[in-house]
């Protein structure tokens, strides 16, 4: 299994979910991929269908409307993964703690491995919690 | 450009206890009774964009606010509904921007839009509990 | 058939709550559905639970791509009610932010847009120069997103002097990109086959459903809060309201880009006339008994905040109207007509918050079918 790890660290599939985040987070994720940051050049690949993806990358503090999604994301996504909460609303709900439509944080529902803080952070702080979220795989 | 003494010529009869705050910004209270005959007055002279309805749960009653620019002046037209029974009639016959504003008022504050096209809930889940309504004061989360 | 569309750049292909419902005959669209609720959190409700400062921060966040316009509104009706005047330095210190945040969102927008139908170089080069603007809001006040510079009464930082010079570098060089852009996607023959009569809102349609913003202003429809409804600094800087004639998603992104080059003299202008001063007034928390309804011209349109108070800490009551809610209904008639490959630059084209809009559903009315289909294929239908 030494060459699998080493394949799956060249080249991780990435999924970005946003469970009701305001999308600070999301666009900074996307930023992540432009020239200036390119989480390509790790061989970060975003990918669309969690049946290819080895790392989720959730925003948000999930809303009652994305929860069955999100659980039903992360058992399809095959073992190996890992997940990694990209800002303060997957953490702690950041200033949405308390309104009525959110049941995150995100670890009440789903295994978290790595917790990226900021509101949003920053786009090399997103690409330095999926490595360390990398390092963790298999 | 409207001024504001002419938008409150154009609904003065339809209307009581009008406030001009400034040349910007008009409050005028209307009732169940004349409301429509108000909004239509508005757009008959080409008034057409409705940017908004808020409701709020004032306790025993719930008010409707009909946030209208005046090409100028932001006209707010307010009126009273009986918490016990809130209930109006739908303007998106005169304005057709109205049909999203509705449904909100509807599922957020439990103010029953008659003849409104398309009655469905907008933002809250299918499970949410009927008849909790998240803006009302005795909303349960 | 029917097609799940997912739209926005990250959202995979599953069966979810969609916004959109489709309904087609063959590849022809004949209605639209709009269901939204994905990322309803019930800030109003929390807001009337939350001192004004304390509630500040969360009306910032109901959008992150637009949290000044948020602030700005929710300030101004704060500052209404409690007779609390902003510095007149401070004025202009929000014109700056309010600009450098259009300009941010309409480079976004623009890049989106250039992804949606296939573009994907373009999507860089558009988020590369967005990165100047990013830059300029780290620099000025420590943040790239939710720099949060406004606040009630004023503003928390000043713009120093030695920081002026970089900000009008970073203008120019955006200045002679985006000059550029409209060249290219105003002659560019690929732009022009997915763009051009596309999408169209007439603006009889744009009025009756009253659209906002830049779809509305694209569609003929001459108003801009900035010029009729003013705020912060606008009253005292010329600037032109950008408007086209064509309504299709070609005017809308030209609209945005042209306001892109407005947005750029409007904050030179900005700079130049500031005057000195204290940037904020003092507020104690407090504030009486009234209501106020503001407006600001957000990225997206008109943006709308209503509050009313009992007097005390915390607003009784806060009514949010955001500019995508608005332009909701305009969805319709822009597909209706058209085939699906256009779904997602249409609904691109209305620059909606992304996850606001993230999933559409396509019926047909004669089979009742239900296909999946990914963005990639629906991509693949327009060559």
């Amino acid at each position: 299994m030494g060459l699998m790890h080493f394949l799956r660290k060249k080249s991780p599939w990435l999924l970005h979910y946003n469970t009701g985040s305001c999308n600070g987070c999301d666009i900074e994720v996307v930023a992540a991929l432009t020239p200036l940051h390119d989480v390509e050049r790790f061989g970060i690949v975003r990918k669309g269908s969690p049946r290819h993806a080895d790392v989720l990358a959730i925003t948000g503090p999930v809303t009652k409307q994305s929860e069955k999604r999100l659980i039903r994301l992360y058992e399809q996504t095959p073992d190996p993964k890992v997940v990694v909460a990209i800002g303060n609303c997957p953490i702690s709900n950041c200033v949405f703690n308390g309104c009525y439509n959110v049941v995150g944080p995100l670890d009440r529902l789903i295994p978290v491995d790595v917790y990226v803080p900021g509101c949003p952070p920053r786009p090399q702080a997103i690409i330095d919690g999926i490595m360390k979220a990398i390092e963790r795989l298999g | 450009m409207m001024k504001a003494e002419q938008v409150v010529q154009l609904i003065k009869d339809y209307v009581k206890d009008v406030k001009v705050t400034n040349e910007r910004r008009v409050t005028a209270i209307t009732d169940k009774q004349h409301y429509r005959e108000a909004l239509s007055t508005l757009k008959a002279n080409d008034i057409l964009h409705l940017s908004t309805i808020t409701g709020v749960d004032l306790g025993e009653e719930i008010s409707v606010i009909y946030h209208i620019d005046c090409g100028g002046p932001l006209l707010n037209l307010k009126l009273f509904l009986p918490k016990k029974a809130p209930s109006l009639l739908s303007v998106t016959d005169i304005f057709p921007g109205a049909v999203l504003y509705e449904r909100d008022l509807m599922e957020m504050l439990g103010v029953d839009v008659e003849n409104h096209p398309d009655p469905r809930r907008l933002f809250l889940p299918e499970d949410w509990p009927d008849g909790n309504y998240p803006l009302r004061k005795e909303a349960k989360k | 058939m029917s097609f799940v569309v997912p739209i926005g750049p990250q959202h995979p292909a599953l069966e979810e709550p969609e916004h959109f419902r489709i309904e087609v005959k063959g590849e022809e669209i004949v209605d639209v559905d709009i269901r939204l609720g994905y990322v309803h959190r019930g800030i109003e409700e929390a807001l009337s639970k939350r001192t004004y400062m304390h509630g500040l921060f969360l009306a910032q966040r109901v959008c992150g791509i637009c949290p000044v316009s948020h602030s700005l509104a929710f300030l101004r009706a704060v500052e209404e009610i409690a007779g609390i005047g902003c510095p007149d330095r401070a004025r202009y210190i929000r014109t700056i932010g309010a600009e450098l945040e259009r300009i941010h969102s309409h480079l976004l927008f623009a890049g989106i847009a250039a992804h949606e139908i296939g573009f994907t170089t373009l999507f860089m080069l558009f988020w590369r120069d967005r990165e100047l603007v990013l830059n300029l809001r780290e620099m000025l006040w420590g943040n790239r997103i939710h720099s949060s510079e406004t606040t009630i009464g004023g503003v928390r930082w000043d713009i120093k002097s030695n920081q002026v010079p970089k900000v009008l570098r970073n203008l120019a060089l955006l200045e002679k990109e985006v000059k550029h852009y409209i060249d290219v996607v105003g002659s560019d023959r690929t732009i022009l086959a997915r763009c051009a009569d596309i999408g169209v809102l007439t603006k009889q349609m744009s009025r009756e459903l009253c659209a906002v913003g830049p779809t509305a202003r694209a569609s003929g429809v001459n108003w801009d809060i900035r010029r009729d409804d003013p705020y912060a600094a606008y009253s005292e800087v010329p600037f032109k309201v950008i408007t086209e004639r064509d309504g299709d998603v070609l005017a809308k992104i030209l609209v945005r880009l042209r306001e892109v080059l407005e947005s750029i003299r409007i904050i030179r202008h900005a700079l130049d006339a500031m005057p000195g001063g204290p940037i904020r007034a003092e507020f104690k928390g407090h504030v009486q008994e009234g209501e106020a309804t503001e407006r600001v011209e957000a990225n997206r349109g008109e943006l709308l905040y209503y509050i009313f108070s009992k007097g005390g800490e915390k607003p009784e009551r806060v009514r949010i109207r955001t500019p995508t809610y608005a332009n909701m209904p305009t969805v319709k008639p822009m597909l209706v007509g058209g085939t699906i490959a256009e779904v997602p630059i249409v609904l691109a084209s209305i620059d909606p918050c992304f996850a606001c809009c993230d999933r559409v559903t396509v019926v047909d009315k004669c089979t009742g079918k239900t296909q999946v289909m990914t963005k990639a294929e629906l991509r693949g239908l327009n060559k």
